[in-house]
């Protein structure tokens, strides 16, 4: 049994010396455009032909440092929209009727990333410190700090307005979001929303299943 | 026929059922009386038979609610039963969810469903037999290391203090004593919240009992570890009945307020060596002991201690001065340690009103607020945004100002929520006038509703004014039957309009109310307006019974709109459209209210009924 421990120990430190980091090493490429998706799932009304929805949305980026202060300071508790933070990388909005058809239930928005955007995702790191397991000494919080200057997360500022007219009912949901660039790599970010027969609902921010994986520092 | 066939099934009961009385010649009844004893066994049947069912329910929160129910309304006629009903309830509770009811309201107070169904139990052991709440007590007792894992900011201390003061809180009003009594049991976990008001409203009946209370409160804080919760209780009995500051899990203040206890005078002016006893030992307890914020734990602390500490300075000057300048210096540097950043801010209150003198009027104020909300939609980019500013704006005006308010609504470019605004707007401006019995403005607006419930409501609120009894004695018979005639159109619109809508819980209410008002003078037509009312009920999925809230018809878009409606008193729940039909149509309004498709439903439909009945007749019960 303790050769056994032992050679667990040895394949546990194997595996992680390999992960050893001195240095935040950037992502060095970047997406050329961003995207917002939005697809209205199911609405009680979808056959009615007063049944409409309208979105408008801002995206803006701000870096991990910049989230901290803001969660600290209150700003992204509600994302109130008066008091939206961080670069602007798009905004716009859209109205659709006809919500029998399936292509008006579906909404796709793509964004150019400018010069200064695609720099600041370039030197993204391209894999996130494990805090669990690392030994706080001044050269990892150095590096720490790196981290959270150059870490990017999007921020989406958006509302849906739907009119259910089967429910008769106007519903305004928000879907306003924290989006960490590390859970979205290609800056595609889609949603699914979903009313349900009493007017209430769900919205749902698809995750890419292949997201950067952590990895763990050691002296 | 069923009216008749019910009778010939409860007859044998009645004769049966009676004691033979050896020595006192039988009573002749009158038919009046044989009416009501026929009536006071099909009443006690339907109460047997529906406890019984419950047992079986799968909605557990309205077995255990009819139960105790039950047991409470045949306690004197069969106290083995309902004890056997009410110790299966208490077993029951078991099962209902102990999750917060409000999950937004977590943080404050985590009160379950169980928590509510437990008091109920106990409230009806507690008024007929002590000996089984104190048995339920300590079966609570024995649960508690088990039980509330999350706490809100102001929960009671256990489950335990929590029913104590609570059964304390209601017995207040008719027995002070056993008020005190229960409170006292309760400090034994600790000073809980709702300890407070069990102390502001014992004084109102009883100064010295709530200074006993008091006393022994404050010995309990002094002996045990230092807790600010338990010191924010005791200085907002002193010092503002029905305010009581806290902190959440996250540092802030959070407030909690009693509306019944607002506005009270403050106990510390009267009891002046009680205050001063109460602030030094907060000093002794939190003031002399340095705090560092160095930890999570501890910046929690640091905050609970200023929070209280800021609530209880302004007191110290006057009832223990010489302590006041240490407790000032002592808040001042703890505050530089917690929030460094907070020494020069400044604040806005950014809604327009900065720039009005300080001698404004109220209208000007109002005036300016309003402006101020509807320039900014004009000036808000975001499409969505400015939709939802417009409604802001327009719900922000005065009920009768209903015309501004529909000025800015009608600039919202949406047609459905321009619409529904709009119609709002003129249903609580139509309300607003009914309550303020300018009726003709009110009958003018109601056609201009668009939305169909809504304008329901408003005819039915209409009919209710005219056909409340006249003050004016001298009001000639022939207006009179002016106004019935008026009330009867009124609601036949309303229910012609009705008769297209899907059914709901809103248009289940209307329903009700309608028949409520229908009963006032035409028992028949009420009678048809019940059976409707239950076939729209046995249309949708749920609908609780005992719920008598006005019908939410505020704008889906403004969660805030309702509560800018001044609601008829038309009463929209089951009870009040039931309650003028028992005397004369008891078995009638019983026979219609089986034909409820949900037993659990049928159930409370059963014991409502039965239970207005014995309110009606409340004599009868102690007749054997």
């Amino acid at each position: 049994m303790k050769l056994l421990n032992s050679f667990l120990l040895i394949v546990v430190f194997f595996v992680s010396s390999s992960f050893l980091q001195t240095k935040v090493e950037p992502l060095k490429n970047s997406p050329q455009t961003a995207s917002i998706q939005i697809n209205l799932v199911n609405l009680p009304g979808v056959d009615n032909e007063k049944t409409k929805w309208e979105i408008s949305y801002e995206l803006r980026i701000i870096s991990q440092k910049e989230e901290y202060q803001a969660v600290k300071a209150g700003k992204l508790k509600q994302m109130e929209t008066e008091e939206k933070i961080g670069l602007l990388v798009g905004k716009g909005s859209f109205s659709k009727n006809l919500l029998s058809k399936n292509e008006n239930r579906q909404f796709k928005s793509n964004l150019s990333l400018t010069d200064e955007i695609r720099e600041r995702l370039k030197n993204q790191p391209a894999s996130q410190i494990n805090l669990a397991a690392a030994v706080m000494d001044e050269k990892t919080i150095a590096l720490v700090k790196e981290q959270e200057n150059k870490s990017q997360v999007f921020l989406l500022y958006a509302t849906a307005l739907v009119y259910d007219a089967k429910l008769k009912k106007n519903i305004i949901i928000p879907l306003n979001r924290v989006m960490p660039f590390s859970n979205h790599p290609d800056a595609n970010f889609e949603m699914s929303l979903k009313i349900e027969d009493n007017g209430t609902y769900s919205v749902n921010l698809i995750v890419p299943t292949n997201t950067t994986s952590g990895i763990t520092i050691k002296q | 026929m069923k009216k008749i066939a019910l009778i010939i099934l409860i007859l044998p009961l009645l004769v049966f059922g009676q004691k033979p009385s050896p020595k006192s010649t039988p009573k002749v009844l009158s038919e009046k009386e044989q009416k009501l004893q026929i009536q006071k066994m099909q009443a006690i049947s339907l109460i047997e038979k529906t406890a019984e069912e419950a047992v079986f329910w799968e909605d557990k929160k309205t077995a255990v609610e009819v139960m105790a129910e039950a047991a409470d309304l045949l306690w004197e006629e069969n106290q083995t039963i309902s004890t056997k009903w009410l110790v299966k309830a208490w077993k029951i509770t078991d099962e209902v969810s102990d999750l917060p009811k409000n999950e937004k309201m977590a943080q404050f107070f985590s009160y379950s469903d169980k928590t509510g169904l437990r008091t109920i139990i106990l409230r009806v052991a507690q008024k007929y037999d002590a000996a089984l709440a104190e048995n339920f007590l300590k079966q609570l007792a024995e649960k508690d290391s088990d039980e509330k894992k999350a706490k809100g900011a102001f929960d009671d201390k256990t489950a335990r203090s929590e029913q104590l003061l609570r059964l304390a809180q209601q017995a207040v009003e008719n027995n002070p004593n056993l008020a005190f009594t229960l409170a006292e049991r309760s400090l034994a976990d600790g000073i809980s919240y709702n300890l407070q008001n069990v102390l502001t409203d014992l004084r109102k009946k009883d100064a010295n009992l709530a200074n006993r209370l008091f006393d022994l409160a404050l010995a309990r804080f002094k002996n045990s570890p230092p807790d600010t919760s338990e010191a924010q209780i005791l200085a907002g009995y002193l010092f503002k009945s029905g305010f009581t500051f806290g902190t959440n899990s996250g540092g802030e203040t959070i407030l909690v307020v009693n509306p019944n206890q607002q506005n009270l005078p403050a106990v510390a002016q009267s009891e002046p060596i009680r205050t001063r006893n109460f602030l030094s030992a907060v000093y002794q307890s939190f003031f002399t002991r340095p705090i560092l914020p160095d930890t999570d734990e501890n910046k929690k602390k640091a905050a609970d201690i200023l929070v209280l500490g800021n609530s209880v300075a302004g007191y110290y000057e006057r009832f223990a001065s010489e302590l006041a300048q240490p407790t000032r210096v002592f808040l001042a540097q703890l505050q530089i340690l917690l929030y460094p950043n907070r020494q020069n801010q400044t604040s806005e209150s950014g809604d327009g009103l900065d720039s009005l003198p300080k001698n404004a009027t109220k209208e000007e104020i109002y005036d300016a607020l309003i402006s101020y909300l509807e320039e900014k939609a004009d000036k808000e980019s975001d499409a969505i945004a400015k939709k939802i500013a417009y409604i802001k704006a327009a719900v922000s005006t005065k009920a009768e100002d209903y015309k501004r308010g529909v000025k800015i609504a009608e600039k919202i470019d949406d047609e459905n929520l321009r619409e529904d605004a709009v119609s709002f707007l003129l249903y609580r401006a139509a309300l607003y006038f009914v309550q303020k019995k300018e009726i003709e403005t009110a009958e003018e607006l109601a056609p201009q509703i668009n939305e169909t419930l809504r304008r329901a409501v408003v005819k039915i609120g209409i009919a209710q004014f005219l056909l409340q009894p006249k003050i004016d004695k001298k009001a000639v018979q022939a207006e009179t039957d002016f106004d019935r005639q008026r009330a009867f159109g009124l609601l036949s619109d309303a229910e012609r309009d009705l008769k297209k809508e899907d059914s709901s819980a809103n248009l289940v209410k209307i329903f009700f109310g309608k028949t409520s008002v229908l009963a006032k003078f035409d028992k028949t037509q009420a009678l048809v307006s019940l059976e409707e009312t239950i076939q729209k009920i046995n249309k949708i999925e749920n609908f609780n019974l005992k719920d008598a809230s006005a019908p939410a018809l505020g704008l889906d878009v403004s969660s805030a709109s309702s509560a800018t409606v001044f609601a008829p008193r038309v009463g929209f729940g089951f009870q009040d459209a039931i309650e003028p039909l028992i005397e004369t149509d008891f078995e009638q309004a019983a026979s219609i209210v089986e034909r409820l498709a949900a037993k659990e439903m049928r159930g409370v439909g059963r014991i409502e009924i039965a239970k207005l009945f014995f309110q009606k007749n409340n004599k009868l019960l102690s007749q054997k």
